[in-house]
């Protein structure tokens, strides 16, 4: 069993950061915030232990369908900068597990499961308290953005 | 006569077609930017959130519009009484901003609107007729010219608009608005909700998914909906449509 994660984001300007990062800034008035970025997360899992082959079978799905990633405008990275804050936002959903038997269907048979999330990147000069309760979980109209907790869920890696 | 404020946001898309709503049922509306002086803002008697994609919906439907000073008067505006109607993207960002339901009175957020799921499947963005029945005409002061349970036609048209509550708030008495079939029987709409609209516990703000606005006038219904509707269709253009009682009592209760 091998799992990779691929984190796939926007080449130009993402405009989802672009107002979230103004409307932290300047509407919550969060100034301790540095860096904001955005990617999609891809958990792929494979009933084959060589991790080169899986690797390759995630290259070739990007390459030849738009279902991961848009390749005319995204790319991916299959590891994060560790040093700042990862926030990972996930919704009950049966995307990932529709999008798995799809590529099932396309003759990747040893591909098992699929999950996905978004994962925010924060450059933030505060403690990991502090980030969640202004930053994070919206609880009214002057508090948190990134996520609903009334239907996602988040933890940090 | 109390004026009304369409509030339009950078991506409203249906703010003139509910000033027309307004107007066509003897209300005056203005069109209000989201960067209007408080000032400006409070000498209007009632509010309207029009659809649309504020902010391209941007990180969540509503989410980044809920996060304006505009809000701030808004949430001012509601502790006055004043009506504030929000439909579709308006909908969603009086949740998100914690206007509706408000049953703690506290504006803080207690519902959502999810992506349209059936199932637990995506269905995408959702552009159609559906029925919906009135529920509680008596709650709220957008619905008292209506009867209960009257069975109206209306569009649906959005791609988040499955209503999410905090645990522990029931939709019973917050439901002012609900998805039935043509007799009326409740179902589970194609978006995966039975809730259409909710109302607070005041009743003087009003959050609804499908849009009012766009059946206000009989000649806006299709012709193969049904065939009491198309028969008002047939009376002509400009004739009285389903949801004109919703704007009038919205004007009478801006006076």
């Amino acid at each position: 069993m091998t799992s990779l994660s691929v984190f796939v984001y926007t080449k130009n300007t993402d405009l989802h950061v672009l107002s979230a990062k103004h409307a932290i800034i300047h509407s919550l008035g969060v100034t301790s915030l540095e860096l904001l970025k955005r990617y999609t997360f891809w958990k792929l899992t494979f009933d084959q232990p060589n991790e080169e082959e899986a690797k390759k079978a995630i290259e070739k799905m990007m390459a030849s369908s738009f279902y991961l990633l848009n390749p005319n405008k995204q790319a991916y990275l299959w590891s994060l900068n560790s040093q700042y804050f990862h926030v990972m936002v996930k919704r009950a959903s049966g995307h990932a597990d529709t999008l798995c038997t799809l590529f099932q269907k396309r003759g990747y048979s040893s591909l098992t499961k699929i999950e996905t999330a978004t994962v925010w990147e924060i450059g933030f000069s505060g403690t990991q308290e502090e980030l969640c309760e202004k930053v994070l979980a919206s609880t009214s109209s002057s508090k948190g953005l990134l996520l609903n907790p009334l239907f996602e869920t988040y933890s940090f890696f | 006569m109390g004026k009304i404020g369409v509030i339009q946001f950078p991506g409203s898309n249906c703010e003139y077609e509910t000033i027309r709503a307004i107007e066509a049922v003897g209300g005056q509306a203005d069109l209000l930017r989201w960067n209007v002086s408080e000032t400006v803002f409070h000498q209007y008697e009632g509010y309207v959130v029009p659809g649309g994609f504020s902010y391209q919906d941007r990180v969540r439907s509503g989410a980044i519009a809920a996060k304006l000073p505009i809000i701030s008067y808004l949430i001012a505006a509601d502790l006055l009484h004043k009506p504030i109607l929000g439909i579709c993207n308006g909908c969603q960002i009086l949740a998100e901003s914690g206007l509706s339901p408000n049953t703690a009175q506290q504006h803080q957020i207690e519902m959502a609107l999810t992506p349209n799921e059936k199932d637990h499947l995506p269905v995408g963005f959702l552009c159609q007729w559906v029925f919906v029945k009135i529920v509680h005409p008596e709650k709220s002061v957008f619905t008292p010219f209506f009867k209960p349970n009257d069975v109206l036609p209306i569009v649906m048209s959005h791609a988040e608009g499955r209503f999410v509550l905090k645990p522990g708030i029931s939709s019973d008495e917050l439901t002012c608005v609900s998805y039935c079939n043509e007799q009326g029987e409740d179902m589970v709409s194609q978006n995966g909700s039975f809730i259409a609209g909710l109302c607070n516990s005041k009743g003087n703000v009003m959050a609804i998914m499908p849009h009012p606005e766009r059946v206000v006038f009989s000649h806006q219904l299709p012709f193969n909906l049904s065939l009491k509707w198309a028969h008002a269709k047939e009376q002509g253009a400009g004739q009285k449509g389903p949801w004109e009682a919703l704007f009038k009592a919205m004007v009478a209760a801006a006076a």
